[in-house]
């Protein structure tokens, strides 16, 4: 039997029709996929951006105000805590490395952290794609992000959120410039698809210096980072350590959660965190499952009915020789193409939504999702497809049950 | 069982049931067709013609009563086996055409194809050849594109592509200009002539009933 001429005929007559239904099928799994891929991304993406931030110590208070600030720098004004700390830490056995991390000025929309060398190369794993890491106070390392050339001059303002081109200023900017605080680019980091991406690494003495707090140090232009001068040294609003091994993260975690501190795993932030979007992810799900559903009986509704409005035709198709079965086959495989064009269209529709999503958060918020269909969602793509296939029968069984006869004299 | 060729329909009896009751629409004693002639089914509008041919094309089994032919009785038959028996003996052209108007005039030809065990390809040319035949030089058009009497000539095609032993012809020549009538008129004759069909019309074109070797009129389900 071959169905597909008398099928082309049927999907031509009802093109327009056929192009909607298909259009509903890929909105309908569209939204799905595009969830589902979005939210897995992001789930990577936010992971990726905490790698390098094993253990943070912060003043008491939101710890995930805290992880936003110092994993996605989603800047806030935090409470500080005590810079001496990190002399206690770089001499504590159970450390293998620990970096401040100070916040509050921008150049352009990039945020300009303070902090030491050892965070910038995250512990040794990177190096600069371009030139090096800072040596002088005067000195600044940038995301890869960062639309600046190796050798620039950029001086920060404080907490004003513009972007644009260097040189491009507001007067909000001026008026809250650090006049006489100037960075020269050195080196450029590579992509780490992290918020990091867009930010511009500095020595943490000159952000003390520049806000008036001294430079830590005893002696002016001596070399950067610890150990600080225990009198000298400011306070600062985040600190990343680097334990020895699992047991020493809990040692250190359990040790600073008290006396005026508060230390975390930036990951169990995070899974409390997807937790969250996690249970609203299901929920979505089930939206999405019923969703679909709906869809697939609306369109089990419109297939019933323009199968009655071609009764006549396939009442011909009997009347010339043809056996039940074929008629049911060009039914069914009218219909199932339809829900398997939709499946397909609304993949693609999925990902494509799922990517601009991706870009658009990557604008906004500098974590670098990329966004794949996954096993499980193709699955439930695949049950759409089987359960429509399966509903597929209900108008090819309905065609096959009007007497020939009669279908024959309706006109 | 009468075993001479032809049609021969004996006892039959087609009712509806509407309202909490069985009313009868056709009730035909006898009625004899010998192979490779021709019979026109005359009668009012409702007078049973369309349901007796239907009955003849083994389309509807009727309550009571036997379909045979050429010795088979078709009404005893599953609607599988008659469907397979219309594939082997049976053409039909229907009111209104009944053409696929997304196909062109050769695809609406070849349809039954897919379905009848012929081969499309090895169909293609001698359904072109019929076509031609009919006046339809242009096979590749689509049905919609075409005036009433080509589509009337490519479903008459369609019909007889695969010889038929028994041709239906139901108001063929309904909603056609008198020359084209007569054309097609001419042309079916000719047809079931040249091919020794039987050939069994319902009309009410007093043109074409008088080309038929005979004629039978039906008033309300019953041989007039």
């Amino acid at each position: 039997m071959n169905p597909w001429p008398m099928l082309i005929a049927d999907l031509r007559a009802m093109r327009w029709t056929a192009l909607l239904v298909m259009l509903l099928i890929a909105v309908a799994v569209a939204i799905g996929v595009s969830i589902g891929a979005q939210e897995r991304a992001l789930r990577q993406a936010s992971a990726r951006a905490a790698d390098d931030l094993p253990l943070l110590i912060g003043a008491p208070g939101s710890q995930t105000q805290l992880v936003m600030t110092a994993a996605y720098l989603q800047i806030e004004a935090i409470p500080l805590i005590d810079g001496g700390l990190l002399n206690t830490l770089a001499a504590d056995p159970r450390v293998a490395g620990v970096a401040p991390i100070a916040f509050g000025d921008i150049v352009r929309g990039w945020p300009v952290i303070g902090t030491t060398a050892p965070l910038v190369t995250a512990w040794g794993r990177l190096s600069p794609s371009e030139g090096r890491v800072f040596r002088a106070e005067s000195e600044a390392v940038i995301g890869a992000d960062v639309a600046l050339p190796i050798g620039a001059e950029i001086t920060p303002s404080h907490g004003v959120k513009a972007h644009g081109p260097v040189g491009t200023e507001t007067k909000d900017e001026h008026a809250r410039k650090h006049e006489g605080t100037v960075y020269t680019v050195v080196g450029r980091l590579p992509r780490r698809g992290t918020p990091w991406d867009r930010a511009i690494l500095v020595p943490i003495e000159t952000v003390w210096e520049t806000h008036g707090l001294g430079n830590g140090h005893q002696i002016e232009d001596g070399p950067l980072g610890p150990p600080f001068d225990a009198k000298a040294v400011p306070g600062v609003p985040a600190i990343v350590v680097k334990p020895r091994g699992v047991a020493d993260a809990y040692m250190l975690r359990s040790a600073f959660r008290q006396g005026g501190t508060m230390a975390l795993f930036p990951a169990e932030v995070l899974v409390s965190i997807y937790r969250s979007i996690g249970d609203l992810r299901d929920v979505l799900l089930v939206v999405t499952a019923l969703n679909n559903l709906v869809v697939l009986l609306a369109v089990l509704l419109v297939a019933v009915t323009l199968v009655g409005l071609r009764r006549r035709g396939y009442a011909m198709l009997r009347a010339l020789r043809a056996p039940r079965s074929y008629v049911f086959l060009v039914i069914w495989l009218g219909v199932a193409i339809l829900i398997a064009g939709g499946c397909v269209g609304g993949l693609a529709l999925g990902w494509i939504a799922a990517t601009l999503a991706a870009e658009w958060i990557a604008q906004v918020t500098g974590l670098h999702a990329v966004a794949t269909p996954g096993w499980s969602k193709l699955r439930l793509v695949l049950i759409l497809l089987l359960v429509g296939s399966a509903l597929a029968v209900v108008p090819a069984w309905l065609a096959g049950r009007t007497p020939v006869s009669t279908a024959l004299r309706e006109s | 069982m009468p075993s001479d060729p032809g049609l021969r329909l004996a006892n039959i009896t087609v009712t509806v049931r509407g309202h909490g009751e069985t009313l009868p629409i056709l009730a035909i004693p006898a009625l004899a067709i010998d192979a490779g002639t021709s019979i026109g089914l005359a009668g009012p509008s409702g007078s049973g013609k369309t349901t007796l041919l239907h009955v003849i094309a083994g389309l509807l089994r009727p309550d009571h009563g036997t379909v045979v032919w050429d010795g088979s009785e078709v009404s005893r038959l599953s609607e599988a086996a008659r469907a397979s028996w219309r594939r082997r003996v049976v053409g039909m052209v229907f009111q209104d055409f009944l053409l696929v108007p997304e196909l062109s005039a050769l695809d609406n030809v070849l349809l039954p194809c897919g379905f009848s065990g012929f081969s499309n390809r090895a169909q293609r040319a001698p359904a072109i050849a019929l076509l031609a035949e009919l006046g339809i030089t242009a096979p590749r058009r689509r049905a919609a594109a075409m005036s009433r009497g080509e589509q009337q000539r490519a479903a008459i095609a369609r019909a007889l592509l695969f010889r038929p032993k028994l041709i239906l012809a139901d108001e063929p020549t309904a909603s056609l200009d008198a020359m084209t009538a007569t054309a097609m008129t001419d042309l079916l004759v000719a047809q079931a002539t040249a091919t020794g069909a039987t050939l069994v019309v319902v009309s009410h074109d007093t043109r074409l009933l008088s080309r038929m070797d005979r004629v039978v009129h039906l008033d309300r389900g019953r041989l007039a």
